[in-house]
């Protein structure tokens, strides 16, 4: 019987243009009983191949097109490789895995090869095809080349002797009939048996314009381009024996097919999870290594007498039973064994996610909330029905984290380790682009289609109208521009690297997976995380959190300058000033409650201790926002409207947040102990309530829902009114156990800032991990008494630093902060000045090799204002400098970065050479500000402020009178007028619409709303730089806000804040000076002469 | 060298076979069945699938193709 053995899916990315689902259920359909997966270059879709296969009751085949460089040859030409069994498999994985390491080693990453050699190296238990259109056969064999058709077999010969075929296809295109008789005629001749293969790249003829479309998007042409890879009709399908007996293809040669097929057997699923080996002692096993370490833990966290002591020992001997019949104690004592390397280095972590909400991560340190105190759901985590590995997130100092992925790699082997790949499909907007740029449209008009596209399909009506505006009207090439992009949707496009999955095998990866090069040149698998799960494989994820960056940096600056030690593991979360901040919105720079929507809720919340910092958390995400729950939980928390249970579970499970969903476990409890299903069972609902759903869907899930909930005890009436609260838990939402472990640096975060603002600061500056531009947290700094001082050739360093200035802490900023200045520059500037200060600029360019730009990048910033002063003559001492300079170097042939090649005796600066020159204006001064170092010695604002005043713009400060020492009436708010620079324009999908504008001037910040046909109505004015805006005041305890009516562009901001050209400018124009042009001009006005 | 011709040709089957092709009052006897391929047309622009065939006759070799759909055949092309 026949077997397709050369089948292309769409994991071949972009050369093949069906799933392996579709692709297998033709098979079945077509009563096939075997069918292999062979993608280009990989085994990226073989976990989803043999999982449908499953599905159909038919024999699953893995193997892949393998790229072979030949001397002579002018590109790598593709075998099909065929693994018979497991080690056939580990050699195809070694083989792709040098492909691709050879290819990204030569720069073309996506050219992978591997040589002769290679493939005579890991060749057992593969079976080869010769190859077709990609092999290096079929070239030859068109061509003529009879002889060297020959010696090309000889060679595939001597390595797999009897596993060697000669791949015969007919695609009924031209010429096909004329090769197939020299393909026969080759087999007879050489005596390597033909197997018959269909070639196929998509399930059925109705996918062929896929492929042709993704072919064209492939080669970067358009489907009115010729190329020799476009399919030149709709055969190359999973065609039945009989048509492909109708071709030609000789009966011997479609049956050695199926021979094949029967020889290969392979089960990549092996349904237990396989963790990597933890480091034992000598005759223990890891179960009592596990369970020492537990105990050790237990002590210290539950010392006799504490609170949760009993309840914690009940909880722990039910995780451990879990635990040890899952027989994943390795994977604990691995996870701890990073955890314990990590605090031995120093580099500050933290565990997250689900992994919160078991007492064992929190006893081996791994975490660090109790999820005894915090209610924390232990199934949430892990229970005996779950299929796949626990999920363990772990956060690092982002700055260190690769420092921990390199010790990985040594600890368990760089042939043990890989990072987790991302399967990167076609969504809406790179479907449009790609699809339009393929029809023909100009690149600009495709990226405009492509632009404002939403999430939901290109034909849904708001895309469909946009994508028709910007092609100028409806024409049936735009039709088949929506049908066609709807169509790739889901169509996998590339493979990308997972944010921070490592994955840790026992055995060498390549019994896995292949690995390969990323973009940025990390060792990646071919799995995304559900096919690792599918796999049993560990994925740890390894995580660069900047915040932590943050907070270690601003204790070691306390603990540097200020002599204190702070034990952030130790804090109390109880402090009031803590707690006053985070009440009063000065959140800025705080970990996650820093957004704008995060200081209106705070504002409503009013948080005053770490359960209520938990919830205000976890209320500002897509699940509560869309269900409409952030208004009712706050209502309910100010006791402004009574609780009320549909039923006494809930009353339950739902107490302490007012009888609203709010946390993921809450969803698995209703599922689980309402509506009486499994914890497996109310995993899986959880998981799909997560997701957006159509209205089918969730229907069909109501029904479920409500059936077992009625078997359970509940009336229908109820049941059907606790699946709508469930319902409204849309989209995604947060556990409570990572909401908790998340607060536990928000507290940190806003512990520093109260107390420590300056330490503070200097970490946010250097790790920078919000959403704020350097400006604003400049400004939020001085208005908590912190200085900021410009960068000095003599006292900056690499960091931000403390310095102390009138008895007050300062923040001094790095030469590294200074645009256009490299890290070995300023390392240069802070080991000369070791020998001695620079003493003024001449002596610095005489002993430091910098670029011109450089220079004059740091005379701008400010870094030699202590030497010389705040005016232009630095930097026309500097022009002086570098002109006598250029004139000696060209002479005697230096050059000024070279190291050693300083011209110490041949620039010397002259009083006569130096005319008087005017000073820097304010504007001039905060423009370079901006431009070097990002953050100017005042608001820009303030230029303008006299202006505005006389215009009754106010500072945005004045909106924080109203309802203080003003009166505010919600019902009849003021309408008030502000300006200032637009820092940032959000429009969350969550929003229907509305877009938020976060304005900022000299006197702070203020969240401007703007609803949709406000919005639409301003049109292009809302993408200024920065704004005028009236409109109503908003006022909620101390947040403030202004409803948009109106706004205005405000151009002629300067600072790289320059508006709209031609627009209404206030204030003078730059005046930029550029040297090269003004110097001889200039030397004309003045008495002296530059020479 | 081929002509191309789009001008409406019958063909006569045998079974499977072609055995004749007449081109307005011309009649040609069909000695081989040279080759024969398909083509997919522009599905962007709603061309559609013609299966071609090269034909030796008595009297010359032609290329005629037929539309799938409509299963009507047309001459192609004539070799000289």
């Amino acid at each position: 019987m026949f077997v397709h053995l050369h089948t292309r899916s769409w994991f071949s990315f972009r050369a093949g243009a069906s799933s392996p689902k579709a692709l297998v259920a033709e098979a079945a359909r077509l009563g096939m009983s075997s069918m292999a997966i062979t993608d280009r270059h990989g085994v990226y879709g073989v976990v989803r191949f043999q999982q449908a296969c499953k599905e159909h009751g038919i024999q699953h085949v893995f193997g892949a097109e393998v790229p072979i460089q030949t001397p002579g040859a002018p590109a790598e030409r593709d075998l099909v490789l065929i693994a018979r069994n497991r080690n056939g498999y580990a050699n195809l994985c070694q083989l792709l895995t040098l492909a691709h390491l050879n290819g990204a080693a030569r720069d073309t990453r996506d050219r992978p090869f591997i040589d002769l050699d290679t493939l005579s190296t890991y060749h057992s238990d593969l079976f080869c095809l010769t190859g077709s259109d990609e092999g290096m056969l079929y070239p030859l064999l068109d061509g003529g080349h009879w002889h060297q058709a020959q010696e090309w077999t000889g060679h595939l010969q001597d390595i797999f002797d009897e596993r060697l075929f000669i791949e015969a296809t007919h695609g009924r295109r031209k010429g096909d009939d004329k090769r197939l008789g020299r393909i026969i005629r080759l087999s007879k001749q050489t005596g390597i048996p033909l197997v018959a293969t269909g070639d196929v790249r998509y399930a059925t003829p109705s996918h062929y314009w896929r492929y042709d479309l993704l072919t064209c998007i492939r080669n970067g042409i358009t489907v009115y381009d010729d190329h020799p890879e476009r399919p030149a009709n709709a055969m190359a399908f999973v065609q039945p024996e009989a048509e492909l007996k109708r071709r030609g293809l000789p009966h011997d040669a479609l049956h050695r097919s199926g021979d094949i097929a029967t020889a290969c057997e392979i089960d990549l699923i092996p349904g237990e999870i396989i963790p990597p080996g933890a480091l034992l002692p000598d005759g223990k096993t890891s179960e009592d290594v596990l369970q020492q370490k537990i105990e050790i833990g237990f002590a210290r966290r539950y010392p006799e007498g504490s609170e949760h002591r009993e309840e914690a020992k009940v909880r722990l001997r039910k995780e451990i039973g879990i635990i040890t019949d899952l027989d994943i104690q390795d994977f604990f004592l691995v996870v701890n064994e990073v955890i314990e390397e990590a605090q031995r280095r120093g580099i500050r972590c933290l565990g997250r996610g689900s992994a919160a909400n078991s007492i064992v991560t929190y006893l081996l340190d791994i975490t660090r909330v109790c999820p005894i105190e915090h209610n924390l759901l232990f199934e949430r985590f892990l229970h005996r029905g779950r299929k796949g590995t626990p999920d363990i997130d772990l956060d690092f100092d982002s700055s260190r984290r690769q420092e921990i992925i390199s010790w990985m790699e040594e600890r368990f082997g760089v042939d043990h380790t890989g990072m987790a790949a991302t399967i990167d499909r076609y969504l809406t907007k790179s479907a449009v682009q790609d699809t339009a740029k393929a029809l023909g449209w100009p690149a600009e008009m495709a990226v405009q289609m492509s632009k404002r596209c939403s999430h939901a399909p290109p034909t849904e009506a708001y895309n469909a109208t946009h994508i028709e505006n910007i092609a100028g009207g409806a024409s049936p090439l735009l039709r088949i521009l929506l049908a066609a992009s709807t169509g790739l949707l889901e169509c996998p496009r590339h493979l990308g690297q997972h944010s921070g999955g490592m994955v840790l095998t026992r055995e060498p990866m390549r019994q896995f997976s292949p690995l390969q090069a990323s973009a940025n040149g990390v060792r990646i698998v071919q799995f995304d995380k559900h096919d690792l799960e599918f796999l049993g494989l560990i994925k740890l994820d390894v995580l660069g959190l900047r915040m932590l960056g943050t907070v270690s940096e601003a204790r070691e600056i306390v603990a540097d300058k200020q002599d204190i030690t702070i034990d952030l593991d130790a804090l109390p979360f109880d402090d009031d000033r803590v707690y006053d901040m985070i009440c009063e919105g000065d959140v800025l720079g705080l970990f996650q409650i820093e957004s704008p929507a995060q200081m209106s809720t705070g504002a409503r919340i009013q948080a005053r201790t770490m359960q209520d910092l938990i919830k205000q958390i976890s209320l500002v995400r897509p699940g509560p926002i869309q269900g409409g729950l952030i208004h009712p939980f706050i209502r309910r928390h100010k006791g402004l409207e009574p609780v009320r249970y549909d039923h006494p579970i809930l009353k339950e499970i739902l107490e302490d947040t007012y009888g609203v969903i709010v946390f993921q476990e809450q969803v698995l409890e209703v599922a689980h102990r309402f509506a009486g299903w499994s914890l497996d069972e109310a995993d899986s609902f959880r998981r799909l309530m997560s997701r957006f759903r159509d209205a089918t869907e969730m229907e069909s899930m109501r029904d479920g829902f409500v059936e077992s909930a009625m078997k359970n005890g509940a009336s229908r009436k109820v049941a059907n009114r606790v699946f709508d609260q469930v319902s409204k838990f849309v989209g995604y939402g947060f556990c409570r156990s990572h909401a908790a472990s998340f607060a536990l640096t928000v507290y940190h975060s806003a512990y520093l800032k109260a107390y420590h603002p300056a330490a503070f600061f200097a970490g946010l500056m250097q790790h920078r991990p919000g959403m704020y531009a350097q400006m604003t947290l400049e400004q939020d700094a001085r208005r908590h008494g912190v200085r900021i001082l410009v960068p000095d050739v003599n006292t900056s360093g690499l960091r931000f630093d403390l310095e102390m200035v009138q008895s007050v802490w300062a923040i001094r900023k790095p030469l590294t902060s200074v645009k256009g200045v490299s890290d070995g520059t300023a390392r240069n500037v802070i080991l000369e000045r070791e020998n001695a200060p620079f003493v003024g600029l001449e002596d610095f360019f005489h002993r430091v090799p910098a670029a011109g730009n450089e220079l004059k990048a740091l005379a701008r910033a400010g870094a030699f204002d202590q030497l010389e002063g705040a005016n232009r003559t630095v930097l026309y001492k500097l022009q002086v400098l570098t002109r006598q300079y250029v004139k000696s170097s060209t002479k005697n042939n230096y050059s000024r970065t070279s190291p050693g090649t300083t011209l110490l005796d041949t620039t010397t600066l002259h009083a006569k050479d130096i005319p008087a020159l005017p000073g820097i204006t304010l504007r001039t001064r905060l423009e370079w500000d901006l431009r070097t170092h990002g953050g100017p010695r005042v608001h820009p604002m303030v230029v303008l402020r006299q202006f505005l005043s006389d215009f009754e713009i106010r500072p945005v400060d004045m909106a924080r009178q109203f309802g203080t020492t003003l009166p505010y009436d919600e019902r009849k708010p003021p309408i008030i007028t502000v300006a200032g620079l637009v820092m940032f324009r959000q429009r969350p999908g969550t929003a229907k619409g509305t877009m938020f504008i976060f304005l900022e001037d000299e006197s702070g910040f203020i969240q401007c709303i703007c609803k949709p046909d406000v919005r639409d109505a301003l049109g292009k004015v809302l993408t200024e730089s920065a704004l005028i805006i009236r409109g109503a005041l908003q006022a909620v305890g101390p947040w403030r806000g202004i409803m948009v009516e109106k706004a205005w562009a405000l151009s002629g901001v300067i600072g790289g804040y320059k508006g709209r050209p031609g627009g209404h400018s206030f204030g003078r124009d730059d005046r930029e000076i550029v040297f090269e042009k003004d110097v001889p001009k200039r030397s004309k006005t003045t008495s002296r002469s530059v020479k | 060298m081929i002509k191309r011709t789009k001008r409406n040709t019958n063909i006569h089957f045998e079974g499977d076979r072609p055995t004749l092709l007449v081109r307005g009052r011309q009649r040609y006897e069909v000695r081989e069945v040279i080759e024969q391929w398909d083509v997919r047309g522009t599905w962007w622009a709603g061309e559609r699938h013609r299966r071609y065939v090269t034909l030796r006759t008595d009297r010359g070799t032609f290329d005629v193709s037929r539309d799938m759909k409509t299963g009507r055949w047309s001459l192609a092309g004539i070799h000289d």
